[in-house]
């Protein structure tokens, strides 16, 4: 027709004459047979493909058209003409149709299949949508576009993405991530995204069965470019910058420099610093606290003093870090693709090159390469190579915010890098006074930290190699019958350097710590002078291997599609680390150390070994797993299907009949209407249920134990108990019901796809309480907990405007859960061991992951904060923290969002494409930080509410920040902390990213295309539910905000 | 045809993989994994850092040291408050050391390790490597429920307190056995039982401070035997050590001049190296200063009164540490304890001239000027030294308990603002108050109060 069409004809030459034309209909990108294509003929014979793709016309005229016909794939007509009269084995090869999705094909990683004979719950994301957003890995990427995806930063797995919720309590949450056929140990954002074709979310029971143990957290599925058969070649090119400012630190909820000068002279005048100033230790004091103490000896004057508070009053550390190590974040992308093939041979190539630097000179460089290639042996055997390399590395630049301390505290606000010349000054790390006295004998490397300087003296690179390679082999024994043997291997080598030098603050303070100085001056270096070189290095190996049976044939209405097959899997991981004292950059000489003898420290004069820091780890982790899959369908309507896995894997220390373990899903799906051109074009409804489990290390059958260290008084190594006999432990069970349905409306503008499901966990690992005395410390694992969880994935999607200049498509998800602790052994019920809501809380009836807080009633006219015991208005901090029962604390709602989802809109005019896109988190609660004073006194970690704390009688009317009273509380501090006046609802939107795009045509040179692009990402928060002011994804973390706007421009070209 | 060719593949397939797949999966999964079996992991076990030490609590229950107001107050950790003032507390709080836990994580090791060697020496003859290990494994069971005998039991006073309550004594591997309470005496069996296999299994000698060897099993059982009032045999093995050549340091010939004097090796005076836990919190305790009353009991001619002491800014801060100031504070036996007990046990015993003679020869290389008591003064000098002497090694608690059964009536005093605490002669709360945790899920009978 008017596309372009390439036909490829392989000819069989036979002299017998027959009277009909017969061969095979297979697809042009995979070889694969392609059923139910309508074959006519001009003078009016109609017939289909079969399952195999094999056809028949009897007595076709010469010079008839033969059109094949099919949903997917581009119409193609064929002239038989005198050559081709009378041939039996005429094969057609038709091209997919590239844009359309009308049949979405599925990869779950073992096999491919369309939709339409799949009864799971499967996402599917293009290359187009994941190429909206500039970014070197996908992890950020995906929750923007996938349904059913989240990126969860409040609960205990920050920055994790994770599928459809909880499913269990304990064990690993991490979705699986499949690189084509086989898991993926490395970190799935050191993929290039431009080489990524699809990416399929298996969400449900029977999507992820087939993988297994792994796979209850759900499967990320990602699938590369791959070549086609007899195609012309074509490359594609791509170029791309992304740029960022700094994150706004202004925006940081610190307190100012005057509130914290205010706080440590109101400390001071109560002697909270008496032992500090002369503890023989030496620990650091601030500028204002030594120059406070040097106030009260009289060694300034108050007119110095003064002056000094006045001067840091006005300072601002966020100011130095800014002048000095920020600058803009850029991020650059370039990728090179080409890929063609013969009717025997394809091939796809690429080369990417990504070079980051992040805001604080972090540098991040990736090359990219890949081949992948498939050739035809023969007409039953085919072989396929996959090739990918990733190296990468990184070299660390200037400070980050927060990694400036003072010694083991957070810095100081008013602190200060340079002064007023711009001379590099010091940060305190030991008490100054005393580092300067000794620096007066003179017998010691100078002992301070100059932050301006002490980046340039410290090199810190990480290289990194991968090599991923997947090879196959696929062998047709019959039409029906194919046998596939696949193989894998991944590697990946990194190693990385720390190098302190001898003029870094760390060599020094090392150094002079382990300096002896003699009863005669003699100055006698433990750690001899030099660098300080830190190396590790880790090595990680995986081979897969499996094999596997797929059968697939059609009889009239039925048809059966299996697959059977065996694989195995070992994963070994080395890990070394060690260290280099009195290292010489120059001439690569470094010093022997004694690590035998304990030296004393020059300060205290307690005795320690020096670290030798060596480490050194061997893991081999082994799985073995037969699987099957079945599915059988009646006339394309009607699916039924079921899989069946074992897995077993090689735990220390179990019992062999409890290292395997048995999973298995059912399902069932009914095509109910499928026509066009109506009202409901299209209602497919599916049900699937399956049973999946979990192991945990601690099953052992005896007691295991660890070799971990030396001891160095005995100079001998020492063993820990790794598990402890645990025989009753057993496989923990989740089984997951789905019922969906997908439905189209309208011409296909409306398009509707809605998932319901349910888990159930029974046998759930949950920690059980033991009595210390038995001796094993006072918890272990049981199969004690029981946990619920049900939800809805929505996926919703309108063309609104579909015309060939206008275009207007709106789609949203909107995923749904609720996940419910049905049983959970927990021995005490204190209210205090339910706060940290980055733990399991494990209370029955409410989420596994919840906010639990003291009941709150304001501040009293004295601003102490007043909460209840036992049903009274108590200020008895210690009885309402210790003693307060769990069922007197108020339940303040989840901590993973009830609601979440994305949504956006394209607007279309001509070759300009507006496309923006939104991420929603609802229902959820998050507890805000405030100020702690006890953990204010002793590390420096600040909170702005120290300005609005109460100060006079009547505050206590328009604040809820207790006042600051001397002798700290802690309890008092803690009720605060964890009470109800502090918990915000959650629930915002935030717009994701605008992508302006411009796609012409370009008529003078019909092959080439190109598209330019603009992008902007991090737009903000629309809405948020708190009226504090703070972004709920970011606020529990301390010294963090959130991303800064980023801007992208960028090129594709194709030719 | 067909059929055939898959039948046979399919065969072979499983076959190669049935056949493989046992050993496949017996591969270690980390390396550093093991089960115990052989007798280097049974060391390997008893090597385990938390071995060589002690509990605090009893330390901390003592009112040897001192902390300023401001010093105390700005402790976050209730537990170590209230124990500071003997408030019973049932740490829950979990932010100090529990030495209950601690001691008992030591005794299940020691029983692995006594259980697991039966297990070898059931198929191959007893090496001198299994009896030494057998023996390590007898003494840290022993002297761990010694030292937590005397932080949660009452003081022996005689016959009449065997049948009080006494700790539960655990054997078994099994963590899943139930814990009950035995007598007090029941307890002091058991802890003599251990000593003695200890005794059995140890040599005479030991090439490092930290495995323990014969001299280290007869100072604990004079230790022990001490604590039951049974100065006879307390005395014979302290006289034992002597005969074992530990030799008293001369502290007139000590440098006072590095932050802290002592070492821990190529130190005579140590029998086995030892070590008060000191991790979490209340570390600061021991860091700190040295209760003024006692300070001043130390005469000038004393060289303790300048090696163990350093005025720093306000107060008297404790530098006496055997362990130099190196993590925990050195808590082991000495020789010089054993003189001690010897001064005493001689005295109960009614031979004060030996008595003398053993407190004489101590003060010899203690103080610049040895004094002279009257018959009366004896045995208070002797206790005095005691208390000079072992300060922050964890004996004093056990010490007052012990000699408040014999009548001393020593009341243990703190004042925190202006606030009096006290802890009186005999007093239940000189039984601490066993965890709730333990109460809880074992269900044994909570220390009386």
């Amino acid at each position: 027709m008017k596309s372009k069409i390439f036909i490829l004809i392989l000819l069989l030459c036979n002299d017998t004459v027959y009277a009909q034309v017969a061969g095979r209909v297979l697809d042009k990108s995979t070889g694969k047979p392609i059923a139910n294509v309508t074959i006519t003929t001009d003078d009016g014979q109609i017939t289909k493909s079969d399952r195999s793709g094999n056809y028949r016309i009897s007595d076709p005229e010469h010079g008839t058209n033969l059109y094949f016909r099919h949903l997917s794939y581009m119409d193609t007509v064929v002239k038989i003409d005198v050559d081709y009269q009378s041939k039996k084995d005429l094969t057609i090869f038709l091209d997919r149709k590239s844009t359309q999705i009308e049949e979405v094909v599925i990869s779950t990683g073992y096999k491919t299949a369309a939709k339409d004979r799949l009864t799971g719950s499967y996402t599917t994301v293009t290359a187009e949508q994941l190429q909206k957003q500039i970014s070197s890995g996908i992890t950020s990427v995906l929750p923007a576009i996938a349904s059913g995806v989240m990126l969860e930063n409040n609960a205990d797995f920050s920055g994790r993405l994770m599928v459809r919720g909880l499913s269990t309590i304990r064990a690993e949450k991490k979705p699986l991530i499949v690189l084509d056929h086989f898991p993926y140990e490395g970190d799935i954002d050191d993929i290039n995204p431009h080489d990524i074709a699809t990416v399929t979310v298996l969400k449900d029971a029977a999507a992820s069965a087939i993988w297994g143990v792994r796979a209850g957290n759900g499967v990320i599925v990602i699938t590369t470019k791959k070549g086609g058969f007899s195609q012309k070649s074509k490359f594609n090119l791509s170029a791309n910058v992304k740029t960022a400012s700094p994150p706004d630190l202004y925006r940081l909820d610190i307190v100012n420099s005057t509130d914290f000068i205010e706080m440590e002279e109101f400390l001071f005048e109560n002697n909270f610093y008496d032992q500090r100033i002369i503890d023989y230790t030496r620990p650091a004091l601030t500028p204002i606290v030594e120059a406070l103490a040097k106030l009260r000896d009289n060694e300034i004057s108050q007119l110095e003093y003064d002056a000094l508070k006045e001067r840091l009053r006005a300072a601002d550390v966020r100011d130095g870090y800014l002048q000095n190590f920020f600058q803009r974040s850029t991020l650059q992308q370039y990728h090179l693709q080409g890929n063609g093939g013969t009717d025997k041979l394809s091939w796809i190539t690429s080369l990417g090159y990504d070079k980051g630097i992040e805001h604080n000179k972090n540098k991040n460089n990736r090359l990219t390469y890949r081949l992948q290639n498939q050739v035809k042996v023969s007409p039953k055997l085919h072989f396929d190579s996959d090739l990918s390399l990733i190296f990468q590395s990184m070299d660390f630049g200037n400070p980050s915010y927060g990694s400036i301390k003072m010694s083991t505290m957070e810095l100081y606000p008013y602190a200060e890098f340079s002064d007023a010349e711009g001379r590099p000054m010091r940060i305190p790390q030991r008490n100054n006074a005393y580092i300067d006295r000794v620096a007066e004998d003179g017998l010691l490397l100078d002992w301070n930290y100059y932050p301006l300087l002490d980046y340039r003296h410290i090199t810190d690179v990480r290289n990194q190699s991968t090599v991923n390679w997947n090879t196959g082999l696929r062998y047709d024994i019959s039409s029906f019958l194919d046998l596939h043997l696949k193989y894998n291997l991944q590697q990946s080598r990194a190693h990385s350097e720390n190098q302190f030098g001898e003029e870094s603050y760390r060599a020094r303070d090392l150094i002079n710590s382990f300096t002896e100085v003699g009863t005669n001056g003699t100055v006698i270096h433990r750690i001899p002078k030099g660098a300080i070189l830190d190396r590790s290095g880790s090595n990680n190996f995986a081979h897969n291997l499996r094999a596997q049976f797929n059968y697939d044939q059609s009889f009239e209405d039925h048809a059966i599609a299996a697959l059977l097959g065996v694989e195995g899997r070992i994963y070994k991981s080395t890990t070394d680390a060690d260290r280099i004292y009195g290292y010489k950059p120059e001439n690569l000489s470094f010093a022997n150390v004694d690590y035998v003898t304990q030296f004393p420290n020059f300060i205290t004069g307690g005795r320690n070994n020096i670290t030798n820091g060596q480490y050194r780890s061997e893991t081999d982790i082994r799985f073995a797993s037969a699987f099957a899959n079945t599915v059988y369908s009646y006339k394309r309507r009607v699916n039924l299907s079921g899989s069946l896995r074992r897995d077993a894997t090689n735990l220390f220390g179990v019992k062999t009949n409890k290292k395997w373990n048995l999973l298995w899903s059912l399902g069932a799906s009914w095509l109910v209407v499928d026509q066009s051109a109506s009202l409901l074009n299209r209602l497919n409804v599916r049900t699937t249920y399956g049973y999946s489990g979990n192991v945990d290390p601690t099953m052992a059958a005896v007691n295991t134990i660890r070799y971990a260290g030396t001891n160095t008084w005995l100079n001998q190594p020492i063993a820990m108990f790794a598990s402890y006999a645990n025989p009753q432990l057993k496989w923990e069970t989740v089984g997951t019901l789905n019922v969906g349905a997908d439905i189209k409306l309208w011409n296909d503008r409306l398009d509707i796809s809605v998932d319901w499901f349910k888990k159930k966990g029974n046998d759930l690992f949950g920690l059980d309480v033991t009595d210390p005395t038995a001796g094993i410390g006072s918890t272990i694992v049981r199969n004690v907990a029981k946990m619920n969880a049900n939800g809805l994935d929505l996926m919703a999607g309108v063309k609104a405007i579909n015309t060939s200049n206008w275009k207007l498509h709106f789609q949203f998800n909107v995923s749904h859960n609720v996940d419910n602790v049905e049983q959970y052994y927990l021995t005490d019920l204190k209210g205090r061991n339910f706060v940290n809501e980055r733990a399991i809380s494990g209370l029955e009836g409410h989420p596994v992951y919840a906010i639990y807080s003291y009941r709150w009633n304001g501040l009293d006219n004295t601003g102490n904060p007043v909460g209840y015991f036992e049903g009274e208005e108590s200020t008895n901090y210690a009885d309402i923290f210790n003693n307060t029962p769990i069922e007197d604390m108020e339940y303040s709602g989840p901590v993973l969002p009830r609601w979440f989802g994305s949504g956006g809109g394209i607007l279309g005019y001509k070759f300009f494409e507006l496309d923006f896109r939104l991420i929603y988190k609802l229902g959820h609660s998050i507890r805000t930080r405030s100020v702690d004073y006890t953990t204010m006194v002793a590390s420096n970690m600040t909170h702005s509410d120290y300005a609005l704390r109460w100060r006079h009688p009547g505050d206590e009317k328009n604040t809820s920040v207790p006042a600051m009273n001397y002798p700290l509380d802690s309890n008092r501090d803690y009720f605060y902390k964890y009470a109800g006046v502090l918990v915000e609802p959650g629930s915002h939107i935030r717009l994701q990213y605008i992508n302006l795009s411009y796609t012409p045509s370009v008529s003078f040179f019909p092959t080439l295309k190109y598209s330019l692009f603009a992008n902007v990402e991090n737009l903000g928060i629309l809405w948020k539910a708190t009226a504090k002011d703070m972004d709920p994804d970011y606020e529990n973390m301390y010294n963090s905000v959130a991303p800064p706007r980023s801007y992208a421009v960028g090129l594709r070209v194709q030719f | 045809m067909k059929n055939k060719q898959l039948y046979i593949s399919l065969l072979g397939l499983t076959i190669l993989l049935s056949a493989g797949c046992s050993s496949f999966l017996d591969v270690k999964s980390d390396k550093s994994l093991a089960v115990p079996t052989t007798l280097d992991d049974y060391q390997a076990i008893l090597n385990e850092v938390d071995n060589f030490l002690a509990p605090p609590e009893g330390e901390i229950m003592s009112a040897d040291h001192y902390l300023p107001d401001q010093t105390y107050d700005a402790i976050a950790c209730q537990t170590s408050k209230d124990l500071y003032r003997w408030i019973d507390n049932l740490q829950i709080d979990n932010c100090m050391v529990n030495g209950w836990a601690l001691a008992y994580k030591n005794i299940y090791r020691a029983n692995v390790a006594i259980n697991g060697i039966k297990d070898i020496e059931n198929s191959q003859p007893a090496s001198d490597l299994s009896s030494n290990i057998k023996g390590q494994a007898h003494f840290i069971r022993g002297i761990n429920y010694f030292e937590l005998a005397q932080i949660w039991l009452n003081a022996y006073s005689g016959e009449e307190s065997r049948t009080k309550l006494g700790l539960p004594l655990k054997f078994s591997s099994d963590f899943n056995e139930a814990t009950k309470r035995a007598t007090l005496g029941e307890t002091f069996d058991q802890i003599l039982v251990d000593l003695y296999e200890a005794e059995r299994f140890l040599p005479l000698s030991s090439a490092n401070l930290y495995l323990p060897a014969k001299p280290a099993v007869w100072a604990y059982l004079a230790k022990v035997y001490l604590y039951l009032h049974n100065y006879e045999v307390a005395n014979t093995y302290a006289a034992k050590c002597l005969d074992a050549g530990y030799q008293l340091m001369d502290y007139s010939t000590v440098d006072g001049t590095p932050t802290f004097p002592f070492k821990l090796l190529a130190n005579s005076e140590i029998i086995y190296a030892r070590f008060l836990s000191s991790s979490g919190s209340p570390a600061s305790l021991f860091t700190n200063g040295v209760s003024p009353q006692l300070y001043e009991m130390y005469e000038d001619d004393d060289f303790r009164k300048t090696l163990f002491f350093r005025y720093m800014s306000n107060r008297n801060i404790f530098r006496g540490d055997y362990n130099s100031g190196s993590g925990g504070n050195f808590c082991g036996p000495t020789i010089a304890e054993m003189y001690l007990i010897l001064a005493e046990t001689h005295y109960r015993m009614g031979d004060l001239i030996e008595a003398r003679k053993y407190l004489s020869d101590f003060q010899a290389v203690r103080k610049s000027r040895v004094p002279t008591y009257a018959d009366s003064e004896l045995l208070d000098a002797i206790l005095l030294e005691r208390r000079k002497e072992l300060l922050y090694r964890g004996i004093r608690f056990g010490d007052v308990k012990r000699l408040n059964i014999l009548g001393e009536g020593i009341t243990l005093k703190r004042s925190i603002r202006e606030q009096e605490y006290a802890l009186p002669p005999n007093d239940p709360k000189s039984a601490l108050l066993i965890p709730q945790l333990v109460i809880e899920k074992s269900g044994i009978e909570q220390n009386p109060r």
